[in-house]
């Protein structure tokens, strides 16, 4: 148990992660993981034993080395991947959480598959009273909310697509992924800071002590400072690329967004402009039309000024006295249409009989008409003034 | 120190816990063992040889390093996860003791298709009636065990901070010598981390408890009285009477009421969604 219980971890949350998600994993995996376990293994243990001062004074050496390193690098690097990679921990904690709370038939879990092909860890008998549990269950901190269904295996690998993005939004965790990118960046930040603080950027090869119970200042000698150097070097950049790669991926998420909700109103757009007519409606109540067409002219007012912003920034206040203008037209053509349907009202008595209510009708559906093209016009020559 | 085992053993009780239970283990794994395993271990590595005392006297070295440390910190730390980690599996034993009743009521309703068992393996209990005092039990326990190591821990090495030198008169070393411990400021910062985790991790235990209790009294309000004080008080009655209606119903043998029966312990639950 040490790194590769992480390592499996954050294999998983790959499934949950956009791809530049993905990217950032992988760099923190092999750059940071596996560069500190080698490295600092192979760099750093005899820094202690090798750190030399020019002293027989028994105990100098322990302190001198205490005062130069109070935490040493490799612990640092430790606690900043274990910090850093917390926040992610938690989002996959919680979107395992929710998905399991979801329908089933909404979501097809495709992460418990890759758990079964994992190194089984020998169980042995302290397993007997558990009676067997499945393969499935080998990683049960992850993978126990979703049950791997076979039969669906197909579905899956379809499901498993590059861009996780809308698959994070479709299972409504978008705002909980960002907050975690946040929190994963300010952690970045904050430790970039503080190894800049606590170490600098060089290793310096002797260092000056004169805490007791050294006699006088002495002068002690660092292991490998030059090696050491590099590696924090190495490592300074690693941080860096990561809390790019964190940045790049809100801007992302964030560009997506954008793109999105501009396809979604692209969508709403053409049903904005349809014919704002309602047509001969012989058997319908007076108020009818007016009440529809005011309605309608609302939703257009509405949907107007969204469009015109995602055209053009700027422009606004002429835009603005344009509609007005428009508004004053409609509300004109809608009493003037309210008044002739209360005169063919007071002209016939039922209102079943057809003809009668046909006639204003009829001269309102061509007034409607007239209307509409004026407006079509009007558009037109405002989309010329725009272009 | 084979952790590995020991993950692969407590994980299978990720299955049977509540959301906070689920934190709670997280935390164990991630700041408790990964830390101990990954970073302290070395940073304790070479205490024994570090500590270096000022005299030329044979033995008075390592008579000073066992007088000021009768158990190094990595050790206490490890009884302390592993004793603060068993009391789940209490949990775990007593949800695989109700799998093998509900198998063993399936082979008596003569229903042994390996689908039937599967279900039975992979069914997903809520944590009602006995269940629910056997997990309470267990956070019970861990939160003892983690108060005794605190306590032990406060007792054995007072104040959170690492000692840089101690003076030391214990036979052989010939007057007071001074001797000195290696990397005392970072064993320090490891101290008060893990010290911190395992306050944590005490705190969630406690809202574990008020959880687990809030959630069993919206139940009692919610159910009948009948039902809720066979619940509460015998869970031994519960059992005896769905194994008088497994045995009707095994005589009888229809399979739409086994399936309702086999639902009993979790309706409560349901009725309420308390959860």
């Amino acid at each position: 148990m040490s790194w590769s219980f992480l390592t499996r971890l954050l294999d998983e949350i790959s499934n949950h992660s956009t791809f530049v998600g993905k990217i950032w994993l992988t760099v923190l995996i092999v750059f940071r993981i596996v560069l500190t376990a080698v490295g600092g293994e192979t760099i750093y243990y005899d820094e202690q034993s090798k750190f030399v001062c020019n002293t027989q004074q028994p105990g100098c050496e322990n302190v001198c080395y205490d005062a130069f390193a109070p935490l040493s690098h490799v612990r640092f690097w430790i606690f900043q991947v274990i910090m850093i990679t917390t926040p992610t921990i938690m989002y996959l904690g919680f979107a395992m959480h929710k998905i399991a709370r979801m329908e089933d038939s909404e979501y097809r879990p495709s992460g418990a598959q890759r758990k079964r092909r994992m190194p089984i860890v020998s169980r042995g008998a302290v397993r007997d009273y558990e009676e067997a549990e499945d393969n499935g269950e080998e990683d049960p901190m992850i993978a126990e909310e979703i049950e791997p269904d076979k039969p669906d295996k197909p579905e899956k690998s379809a499901e498993k697509k590059h861009d996780g993005r809308r698959r994070i939004s479709r299972d409504g965790l978008m705002k909980v992924y960002i907050c975690q990118l946040l929190w994963r960046s300010s952690f970045e930040v904050a430790f970039l800071f503080g190894q800049y603080i606590l170490y600098g950027f060089e290793v310096i090869p002797s260092y000056v002590c004169t805490r007791s119970p050294c006699p006088h200042t002495v002068d002690c000698f660092v292991s490998r400072p030059t090696e050491k150097t590099i590696f924090l070097l190495v490592m300074y950049v690693v941080s860096f690329l990561c809390l790019l790669l964190t940045l790049l991926e809100i801007l992302h998420l964030g560009i997506g967004g954008i793109r999105d909700t501009f396809r979604r109103r692209a969508t709403l757009n053409p049903r904005a402009s349809l014919p704002l007519s309602p047509g001969s409606l012989p058997t319908a109540p007076p108020g009818y039309h007016a009440t529809m067409k005011k309605e309608k002219l609302k939703k257009g007012l509405r949907h107007s000024p969204i469009a015109d912003s995602g055209r053009e920034s700027f422009g606004d206040v002429a835009s603005t006295s344009r509609e007005l203008e428009r508004l004053r037209r409609h509300l004109k053509l809608a009493h003037q249409h309210l008044d002739l349907a209360y005169q063919a009202e007071e002209g016939s008595p039922s209102r079943s009989s057809s003809p009668e209510v046909n006639a204003p009708a009829q001269s309102a559906a061509e007034q409607n008409r007239l209307n509409f093209a004026q407006e079509k016009q009007g558009e037109a020559s405002e989309k010329g003034l725009h272009a | 120190m084979n952790w590995g085992t020991f993950y692969a053993v407590i994980s299978g009780v990720n299955r049977h816990s509540t959301g906070i239970g689920r934190i709670w283990l997280s935390v164990i794994f991630i700041f408790r063992i990964l830390v101990l395993v990954v970073a302290a271990e070395s940073v304790w590595g070479d205490e024994k040889s570090g500590f270096t005392c000022n005299t030329q006297q044979p033995g008075c070295n390592s008579v000073c390093y066992d007088q000021f440390f009768p158990i190094s910190h990595i050790r206490l730390w490890a009884l302390q996860l592993i004793l603060v980690s068993t009391p789940a599996l209490l949990v775990a034993m007593h949800v695989a003791h109700i799998r093998h009743i509900n198998k063993k009521i399936l082979k008596k309703a003569g229903r042994c298709s390996p689908k039937e068992l599967e279900h039975v393996k992979s069914q997903k209990f809520e944590i009602t009636g006995a269940l629910w005092w056997t997990y309470m039990i267990s956070i019970i326990f861990r939160i003892i065990f983690e108060g005794a190591f605190l306590y032990i821990f406060y007792l054995l090495y007072p104040g959170f901070k690492m000692v840089r030198l101690v003076k030391c008169d214990s036979y052989p070393c010939p007057n007071t010598v001074d001797c000195f411990v290696s990397r005392p400021t970072e064993k320090t910062i490891f101290t008060v981390f893990m010290l911190a985790v395992s306050g944590v991790c005490v705190l969630l235990n406690l809202a574990e408890v008020v959880y687990l209790v809030s959630k069993a009294c919206k139940r009692c309000f919610c159910s009948s009285e009948d039902e809720s004080k066979t619940a509460w008080i015998s869970p031994t009655l519960s059992f005896n009477r769905q194994n008088e209606i497994n045995q009707l119903i095994a005589d009888h043998s229809i399979k739409s009421k086994f399936t309702v029966t086999k639902k009993s312990p979790s309706e409560k639950g349901e009725r309420c969604s308390a959860f």
